[in-house]
């Protein structure tokens, strides 16, 4: 028990003054600390008295100890911050602040007034959320006594995404300690000392030469309209903040977009989330541009005489109805997008397998999630709670299969420094001879998709004879040990062998966790790889560790949703007689037994197709008839008879879910552009059209109410996993006729838009190497 | 470049707090912490090379620009201030084209303020290399900087 004022409060141990009064809702002005942050000191204004010890002591480095008597708030304490605040102002543009007329101004002034030099709160981006403003308000400065002094630095506008002015810096290094202690990068520095310190990069090179990775995690912590991005910094106070996710990739961070005239205007990330209030520079600074665009599809369209012409929705509708008509129900194919929500894929795969009669329903990313869904299901026992990414922090190991992971603006590159710091090593393994291992690797192997999986099966070796007993329980046991026992060492090579030994090494006794991306998997067998990942995972005793990086935003959750040709809704197989008629029974209709997957569809298998997002056009063959549901024009338009305009994810509500198997709610933000509609109503009303029963959906929630119904493991909201099953092993032989694939350099892309091609400043950043 | 930095890192192995020492021997060798010689730095200690360079540039004893051939210093100190310090250094400034702190282009002359050269009785005083100056004015400053600009170094 504490006194704060007179008042007695519990506290926790451990926590600072601060944190503790803050909990008790009591005001302490601050401009230095941070939640995120450790404290630093450096502002001196959450200055307390506490009994018995001298002089004014920082509550944000003060621990609480039992029994301390605190004053917040006195007219002693209100001086002396005073004046620290008043020589804080000596240095910031302070007119306003302490300007007579300030209340009277604030009425006429809506926003801030765009200017080239900041000098004064009326031309500040940052006016209606300035943290200095805050503190000023609340000691009620009337004067600065001191002698204002203009820095007079140069405005730093060079560098993507964010512009930099530190005539309008205070010096509390949030944005140093954000990127060196959080994120890890240390793109910015105290330089210089006294009067002349900066926050600044070295010899001020540019931030794109300075491995800076425009995550803008330093522009979500400044307390000043020092740092402020470029995109969003004119619009002034917000008409509404929506609460949601973004789709760019499948990390699945949380944000808070921030929407005026219906347009998303900047996208703030969320603390709740699971990277923390850690994005990347493509959440964090181009959904605005991304999706604003104004080429955006707004009709729907139907091809005549050789033309697009804009129609109205019943139209389409029937002419997409009748066209499908014409076809057999095995000549029409189905790409689900992996951008698209839960509910959309939901009812497109319900709409393929009831209204078409077709299992011909696929993702463009196939290659990398099929592989990948047959292992889990396969193998996946209960995980825990609170999800890979923050179990990340406590691995004791991280191999990363894939330098994008490792790229600097990557969200989950927090996670990993954290472990990192904790003392886990981290081992990175890819194929570019040339690149340099990025600083905080440990170990860079270099080894192609193959060698690879050679180090994997000699890792599994070595670790399931230092503790046989460990994975006894395991399913496939028996079928595992032979596989051990039959492996011939002398197979894999001389080089791996070293490479073996030193892996093992850091990894056995220990948990950890494996990253990677599509490109680990290039190769004739894929499953073998994601085989032996979850081999090593079961091994270490952390069968939770795996972790793959989806570019898709939603690939995880349209797999879940049975948007594949091998499985239905929950993981169900299409082959499996028995389990699919509880679907045939709640849908009302048999189910097909086979489909074609991606690249049957495109490579002529289909006759009619049915897009959801924008595929390469080169690979099509022998489309009679091809629908794009998009939200973007794009070049495969040309070959397009319907085209129908699509919500993008912020203009829909829905579920989706994240890398880690976390179902989150995204909520519509904006309204869509012109007829643009989400995509899972395109769809009802297509069945509709059809004839199909079962497509009265009233609203997103209703289908979120179907699938829980139909896939059991998903819930509600947050971490799904299978209940009670315990980890399974896999019989593995060194095969000699893998062939590796060739790599593809990754895709930026959201549906029918490419983030490197709309977005200038992510293209300067992707040019430079730092994305 | 990069092996002789390793050279010096090696001296310090494992020690913790080291990079001041480090950048010391650095400067020693090359004379100043060029900007290749801070990145080379940062990669073989791991640490990002703003870092670094934010270390560095707290301390005036680390230059960042290459040293001249010879080395001006000007005394800004009491007893030069007073008798017109600001005068010589603007002069010397004016004369050789820098400010204090840099580099001329063609390397023959750097320019440093300095506080006190502890010969207050020859205020004011400027000092070249190892050469001290007293109770110089603006005319005698341009001979002397053309003596050692045409002599290459050796005082007439």
């Amino acid at each position: 028990m504490i006194t704060i004022n007179g008042k007695k409060i519990t506290y926790k141990e451990g926590k600072t003054v601060l944190e503790t009064a803050r909990d008790a809702g009591i005001y302490i002005p601050s401009l230095c600390t941070h939640q995120e942050l450790e404290p630093f000191g450096a502002c001196r204004l959450c200055i307390v008295k506490i009994e018995g010890m001298q002089g004014f002591p920082t509550s944000c480095t003060t621990v609480v100890r039992d029994g301390m008597v605190i004053i917040t708030e006195d007219e002693e304490l209100q001086k002396v911050r005073r004046n620290v605040l008043e020589m804080l102002l000596s240095e910031h543009p302070n007119t306003c602040i302490v300007c007579k007329d300030k209340s009277e101004c604030e009425e006429c002034h809506f926003g801030p007034t765009k200017a080239g030099r900041v000098t004064g709160c009326n031309f500040c981006p940052n006016k209606e959320i300035c943290e200095v403003r805050e503190v000023a308000d609340y000691l009620g400065l009337e004067d600065v006594r001191l002698l204002f002094e203009y820095k007079n630095l140069p405005l730093e506008r060079d560098d993507p995404f964010f512009d930099r002015d530190y005539n309008l810096c205070i010096l509390c290094g949030r944005c140093v300690r954000v990127c060196q202690d959080i994120r890890g990068r240390g793109t910015l520095a105290f330089t210089q000392r006294s009067h002349r310190t900066k926050i600044s990069t070295a010899f001020d090179k540019l931030h794109l030469d300075s491995e800076c990775g425009f995550c803008g995690a330093c522009v979500d912590v400044c307390p000043t309209g020092a740092l402020s991005a470029r995109g969003s910094k004119w619009y002034g106070d917000a008409d509404s903040c929506t609460d949601s996710a973004c789709l760019l990739c499948s990390v699945g961070c949380t944000f808070s977009f921030e929407s005026k005239w219906n347009r998303v205007m900047a996208a703030i990330p969320r603390r709740d989330g699971s990277t923390g209030g850690q994005a990347c520079s493509r959440g964090r600074f181009c959904i605005p541009q991304l999706l604003n665009g104004s080429d955006r599809l707004k009709q729907p369209m139907i091809r005549k005489n050789g033309k697009l012409i804009p129609v109205n929705w019943d139209e389409a509708m029937t002419y997409v109805a009748e066209k499908l008509k014409k076809f057999t129900n095995d000549k029409i194919g189905i790409i689900a997008s992996p951008s698209l929500t839960n509910e959309s894929a939901y009812t497109l795969q319900k709409f393929a397998r009831v209204a078409l009669h077709t299992n011909n329903i696929d993702v463009p990313t196939s290659d990398f999630t099929s592989p990948i869904m047959k292992t889990i299901v396969a193998s996946s026992s209960a995980i825990s709670n609170e999800g890979k990414i923050k179990n990340l922090e406590k691995a004791k190991w991280i191999i990363v299969l894939g330098r994008r992971i490792f790229l600097p603006s990557s969200a989950l590159n927090p996670s990993i420094y954290r472990a990192k710091k904790k003392g886990a090593k981290i081992i990175l393994i890819d194929n570019e001879t040339k690149a340099k291992a990025p600083r905080n690797v440990d170990v860079n192997l270099k080894l192609g998709v193959i060698q690879t999986l050679n180090l994997f099966y000699g890792i599994i070796y070595k670790l399931f004879n230092a503790n046989p007993n460990l994975v006894k329980d395991c399913v496939n046991y028996g079928a595992f040990v032979k596989s051990v026992k039959n492996m011939d060492k002398n197979k894999l090579g001389k080089d791996i062998s070293k490479q073996v030994e030193k892996i093992t090494k850091i990894i056995e006794n220990s948990k950890g966790c494996i990253i990677f991306d599509q490109g680990a998997l290039r190769c004739s067998n894929p499953e073998a790889i994601v085989n032996a990942i979850m081999n090593i995972l079961i091994l270490s005793g952390n069968p939770d560790g795996v972790i793959p990086y989806y570019d898709g935003g939603n690939d995880q959750g349209i797999c879940d949703m049975g948007a594949t040709h091998q499985y239905l809704p929950g993981y169900t197989m299409i082959s499996d007689s028995a389990s699919i008629k509880k679907f045939e029974k709640l849908w009302g209709t048999t189910l097909p037994k086979k489909g074609k997957n991606y690249r049957e569809m495109l490579d002529g298998g289909v006759k009619a197709l049915y897009l959801t997002e924008a595929v390469p056009e080169k690979k099509l063959r022998n489309i009679e008839f091809l629908i794009l549901q998009d939200i973007y024009p794009s070049k495969i338009m040309d070959k397009a008879d319907v085209v129908l305009p699509a919500c993008a994810f912020t203009e829909e509500s829905g579920t989706v879910t994240s890398l880690e198997r976390r179902v989150q709610k995204i909520t519509q933000a904006v309204e869509g552009p012109g007829l643009a509609k989400p995509d899972w109503k395109i769809i009802c009303d297509l069945a509709k059209k059809m004839g199909t029963k079962g497509f009265d959906y009233k609203s997103h929630q209703h289908i979120f109410r179907e699938i829980k119904e139909t896939v059991p493991f998903i819930s509600s909201e947050g971490i799904w996993s299978f209940k009670d099953k315990p980890p399974r092993l896999f019989p593995f032989t060194i095969e000699e006729k893998i062939n590796e694939l060739p790599s593809t350099p990754p895709r930026y892309h959201y549906r029918g838009a490419d983030i490197v091609e709309r977005v200038d400043d992510f293209r300067i950043q992707i040019e430079k190497g730092g994305a | 470049m990069k092996s002789e930095i390793k050279k010096i890192i090696k001296l310090f192995k494992d020690k913790k707090g080291a990079l001041i020492s480090i950048l010391q021997e650095v400067q020693k060798k090359y004379g100043y912490l060029s900007s290749e010689a801070i990145s080379a730095l940062a990669e073989e200690l791991k640490i990002s090379e703003n870092e670094i360079y934010g270390v560095a540039t707290f301390y005036t004893q680390f230059k960042f620009t290459k040293p001249g051939n010879h080395q001006v210093k000007v005394c800004l100190g009491t007893a030069c201030h007073v008798r017109g310090g600001h005068g010589i250094m603007e002069t010397v400034e004016r004369q050789l084209n820098i400010k204090h702190g840099e580099t001329t282009k063609d390397s023959q002359f750097s320019l440093e303020r300095v506080a006190c050269m502890g010969c207050c009785a020859l205020a004011p005083v400027m000092v070249v290399d190892n050469d001290i100056f007293g109770k110089i004015t603006s005319t005698k400053v341009k001979n002397i900087l053309n003596d050692y600009n045409r002599n290459g170094g050796k005082k007439q």
